[in-house]
């Protein structure tokens, strides 16, 4: 079963994934990494596009370490080293490179070098991409990583019956706030309840961990019935913090992103394989770097399949046993 | 009335054939039964292991990854996939080590634990161990394989119906294939004896009866060359001597061969006919090509298209009628009609489909005006309505025939190929023409009725008349159009039905009307209450037709569709009569013909837009619901109508309404 998910993800990224040329010539392309907490399979997956492809690539990488201040001290050695392109991890690091698409100021963001990011979201929502009525960027593109929301809300209640979803996020991040008002406008539409928890921030500062079981338990009480995890790097950051307190409350946790559900107690996820995406930005930096595209050219895209992961012993622990007809295409963890 | 309906020989031979036939036809099926049922029992017992073994492997699948066999979740759910693939699965079961049931799906743990525990029945070769015959249902039993779950089965249970179903569906084909033949039969023997025995011996009759007064002016035209053409041969040469003797030349004579209007009537009818059970499934096909329509306008544009052409074209075809003739015309609306059905079914979208269909409905209206034509050029007052009812017939004949014969074949060989069919006996119509019309005899008087603007207005101008045409031509028409053609596939298909049963369902229509009409149309006429019958015939079918929205379920709609024939029976033939006792200012201004012209546009074009009506309703209330709606309306007319009509005085013959 699990194969035969991988070959659905590799027949999905087909099409995307075929098209640049094999990169012909001796030159070597110097890219720079800006990455939130060093290498993850994003980036294997990205590598390891671009060698099969047999692109050339020297590779300048740059962690922040969680750290966003640290940021501009690397657009300015960005501005120096003039990499062939510059690729970026996740919703934060990826608005404070480029800005926003209105308005950039080419003081503080890269607005001349190509920048293809990768673990973004809601690029439209967040301001990083133009909107679709809008001509496209010209020095951005990238891949997104998560499944629209309807699929995920969808694939919940393939699992179990869901009126009130709870939430807990973190408000200073703004695809966390994002994602939270997409799920409240589709509650409407599609019959259930947001329950929100954000988590305290004070005086501008950074929640606390502290907070989360308290918010979770919070949540129980209000009566949710599943805990989504969205795009969110703070509770990303403490997701054995949740999870734990979703276990001591007996409410299960959905994610939308991988790390959750493989390195984490979430329940049961809608993802996109770290790999697949990276391998899906690589794809768009071959077009620029191997054909000459301008990024204004290259589409913004998402996966078109996903896969559905189950963590057995969490479903066991909390006695929710995944349906038959789940089993005959989801992925378990044992 | 019944005793001379069954002394008459017409009557008497069909009874006797068809019983020689439903004898021969039972006798063949017993043999074929028994056979077939074994060589069935062995596909549906292999069928049936399969399944229970996949269902087995998935829940056996739940068990290996640690889920306990009582805390397995969404059987339910894999039991509605199995018989949404698989409809003659009626319950699957799981039981623990004890035999106590953990799930039971389809029946309730009670009903399943009756069947199970009825004695096994005597099966034919072809099942394997684990399975067996009881209370009705193959039942296939296998071992749960995993260890935590030993002594555990899972059982699922087939309908032993399904034995018989297909070779019951099968029969049933044959048998209205045979019906079909047998009718279509009786229609050639009745054309070839007319054409070769009564038609010649009449103008015998007129030849003699003439030479006994003394006169010989008369000569038998017909051309025969066996023994009854050597009769009229000599009579002939009898003729010619007393002619002579009186020194006058006779003149040849033959009585016109209106018996032929009926197998023209059949074939342009029947062509439209054949593909009736699968119009609105194969429309929806065409629907996504046109997203900004809307599937409601889009269906009743499809649907509507021939009606609303039969309604415009008629009028528009009855004022040709004379510069072009009855053979030009008939033959021009076949060829109209047979490209249009042949461009149905090769169609690309939806707006040339719409042109095929406007094609189609203008031929089927210019063919009719050339058979109506035909039948009153051929006729007078004394024999006219016989004629007519000769076109009927044949009318009536297809709407029995065509669908039934259209539904099976479409469920052999397609909705495309079956509007082929169709386009070929509209050509088989044209190659027919020149021997069953006879030539064009240009008479002036007796043509098909001419609306002129002012029959329009002067007719729409009686209150009471419009009340007939709201309360109830129009409501009749939108039951038909919009119950019968549009609702009834839908509904019957959505239950899991083919083709060929909706043909059979929508062939009911037909029989109960051929049978009730004529019998309907006497009793109304000795009674005299034509505005009762009217009233009457709208609440038949709608009371008919309404339970269908609290029991949706397929013999309710049977019961509806027999019923909507009996109404429309009761009710059509009266609401002529209706229509003449309220138009009589009218009637005597510009003629019956354009008075009831005015009525059959009127009705049309209402009823064209039945289709739109019922998708839209079905669309809001899903499609018995709908059916219900409709009947409420059919039913809410026909009340006001009857206080409508009992309020009014009952009108003179000559006195203006």
């Amino acid at each position: 079963m699990i194969l035969s998910r991988r070959a659905l993800l590799q027949i999905g990224l087909g099409g995307a994934l075929a098209r640049p040329a094999r990169a012909q010539g001796t030159r070597s392309y110097r890219i720079l990494m800006l990455l939130w907490r060093g290498e993850t399979p994003v980036e294997k997956g990205f590598r390891d596009y671009l060698a099969e492809q047999g692109m050339r690539a020297e590779f300048l990488i740059r962690d922040l370490d969680r750290d966003l201040s640290r940021l501009p001290g690397f657009i300015a050695e960005a501005r120096n080293l003039k990499p062939d392109l510059v690729y970026t991890w996740g919703t934060g690091i990826t608005l404070g490179t480029v800005g926003p698409w209105d308005a950039p100021d080419a003081r503080v963001h890269l607005t001349d070098v190509p920048v293809v990011f990768s673990m973004v979201s809601s690029p439209w929502k967040t301001g990083i991409a133009a909107p679709p009525d809008r001509p496209p960027r010209a020095f951005v593109t990238g891949a997104v990583h998560i499944a629209p929301l309807e699929v995920q809300i969808n694939a919940i209640r393939a699992y179990l019956p869901l009126r009130k979803l709870g939430i807990v996020y973190n408000r200073q991040e703004p695809n966390s706030v994002s994602n939270a008002e997409d799920l409240r406008a589709l509650g409407g539409a599609m019959n259930f309840e947001l329950l929100e928890a954000p988590l305290p921030t004070e005086g501008g500062a950074a929640p606390s961990p502290d907070a989360i079981p308290g918010a979770v338990a919070d949540l129980a009480r209000r009566g949710a019935q599943v805990l989504y995890i969205g795009p969110d790097n703070f509770v990303g950051a403490h997701r054995a913090a949740l999870t734990a307190a979703g276990l001591a409350e007996g409410l299960p946790c959905f994610t939308g992103t991988e790390l959750e559900i493989r390195d984490g107690d979430a329940m049961f996820g809608l993802v996109s394989r770290y790999d697949m995406v990276g391998r899906l930005a690589a794809s768009k930096a071959m077009r620029i770097l191997a054909e000459g595209r301008s990024p204004g050219e290259v589409p913004i895209e998402t996966l078109q399949r996903f896969s559905y992961v189950v963590r057995l012993p969490v479903a066991f622990a909390l006695k929710l046993y995944p349906p038959l007809p789940l089993l005959d295409y989801a992925e378990v963890i044992r | 009335m019944i005793r001379r309906w069954l002394l008459d020989p017409v009557t008497q031979c069909i009874c006797i054939t068809g019983v020689a036939l439903a004898v021969a036809l039972s006798g063949i099926s017993l043999l074929s039964f028994h056979t077939s049922q074994d060589a069935l029992f062995g596909q549906l017992a292999g069928k049936a292991l399969i399944e229970t073994d996949q269902a087995r492997r998935r829940i056996d699948r739940a068990l290996d990854l640690g889920i306990p066999l009582d805390g397995i979740v969404g059987i339910d759910a894999m039991f509605k996939g199995l018989v949404a693939a698989e409809p003659d699965i009626a319950f699957m079961v799981v039981s623990g080590s004890d035999d106590g049931i953990v799930s039971a799906s389809g029946l309730s743990a009670s009903e399943i634990g009756v069947i199970q525990a009825a004695a096994p029945e005597a099966m034919p070769e072809g099942a394997a161990s684990g399975q067996s015959l009881r209370g009705g249902h193959l039942i296939t039993r296998l071992p749960l394989t995993t260890p935590s779950a030993a002594g555990s089965h899972v059982a699922i249970g087939y309908d032993a119906e399904a034995l018989t179903r297909p070779l019951r569906d099968s029969l049933v084909d044959v048998g209205i294939i045979l019906l079909a033949i047998m009718l279509l039969s009786f229609e050639l023997m009745l054309l070839v004896l007319t054409v070769n025995v009564v038609l010649p011996a009449r103008t015998a009759i007129r030849v003699l009866r003439e030479a006994a007064t003394g006169r010989f002016s008369l000569l038998h035209g017909q051309v025969m060359t066996d023994e009854l053409g050597r009769v009229l041969g000599r009579i002939n040469e009898g003729v010619r001597r007393g002619a002579a003797k009186l020194g006058i030349t006779p003149s040849a004579t033959h009585e016109p061969r209106l018996v032929g209007v009926r197998l023209l009537a059949f074939l342009f009818v029947c062509a439209e006919e054949l593909a009736r059970p699968i119009m609105p499934a194969y429309f929806e096909t065409f629907i996504t090509s046109v997203p900004a329509l809307g599937r409601e306008t889009a269906i009743g544009m499809m649907m509507g298209a021939h009606m609303i052409m039969v309604a415009l074209i008629t009028p528009a075809a009855s004022m040709l009628y004379g510069h072009i003739g009855r053979r030009h015309m008939y033959a021009a609306g076949a060829l109209i009609a047979t490209l249009g059905l042949l461009g149905t079914a090769f169609a690309q979208g939806f707006w040339d489909l719409l042109l095929w269909r406007t094609l189609s409905g203008a031929g089927y209206a210019i063919t009719f005006t050339a058979c109506q034509g035909f039948v009153l050029e051929s006729t007078g007052q004394a024999n006219r309505s016989q004629g007519v009812a000769m076109m009927v017939s044949g009318i009536m004949l297809a709407d029995v025939c065509g669908p039934a014969i259209g539904g099976i074949l479409a469920a052999r060989i397609g909705y495309p190929a079956t509007f082929v069919l169709g386009a070929g006996l509209a050509l088989l119509a044209v190659v027919l023409m020149p021997r069953l019309m006879g030539p064009d005899t240009r008479a002036t008087a007796d043509r098909p009725p001419r609306i002129t603007w002012s029959a329009l207005t002067g007719t729409l101008r009686s209150p009471r008349f419009v009340a007939l045409l709201l309360l109830a031509a129009i409501p009749s028409k939108v039951l038909l159009t919009g119950y019968l053609y549009y609702l009834v596939p839908v509904a019957l298909i959505e239950r899991g039905a083919n083709a060929a049963e909706v043909g059979r369902a929508l062939m009911i229509y037909g029989l109960v009307a051929l049978v009730s009409g004529p019998l309907f149309a006497r009793l109304a006429d000795a009674r005299g209450r034509h505005g009762l019958a009217v009233a009457a015939g709208g609440l038949i079918a709608a009371m008919g037709i309404l339970p269908v929205a609290e029991i949706p379920v397929a013999w309710v709609i049977f019961l509806g569709i027999a019923a909507l024939g009996l109404g429309q029976a009761l009710s059509i033939s009266s609401q002529v009569s209706v229509a003449i006792d309220l138009s009589a200012a009218a009637i005597n201004v510009h003629g019956t013909g354009p008075v009831m012209g005015v009525m059959r546009l009127m009705e049309r074009l209402g009823g064209s837009f039945g289709p739109f009506v019922a998708a839209s309703l079905a669309a809001a209330f899903g499609t018995t619901t709908a059916m219900g709606l409709l009947a409420l309306y059919a039913g809410g007319s026909a009340i006001l109508f009857l206080a409508v009509s009992m309020r009014a005085p009952k009108p003179q013959p000559d006195a203006p309404s």
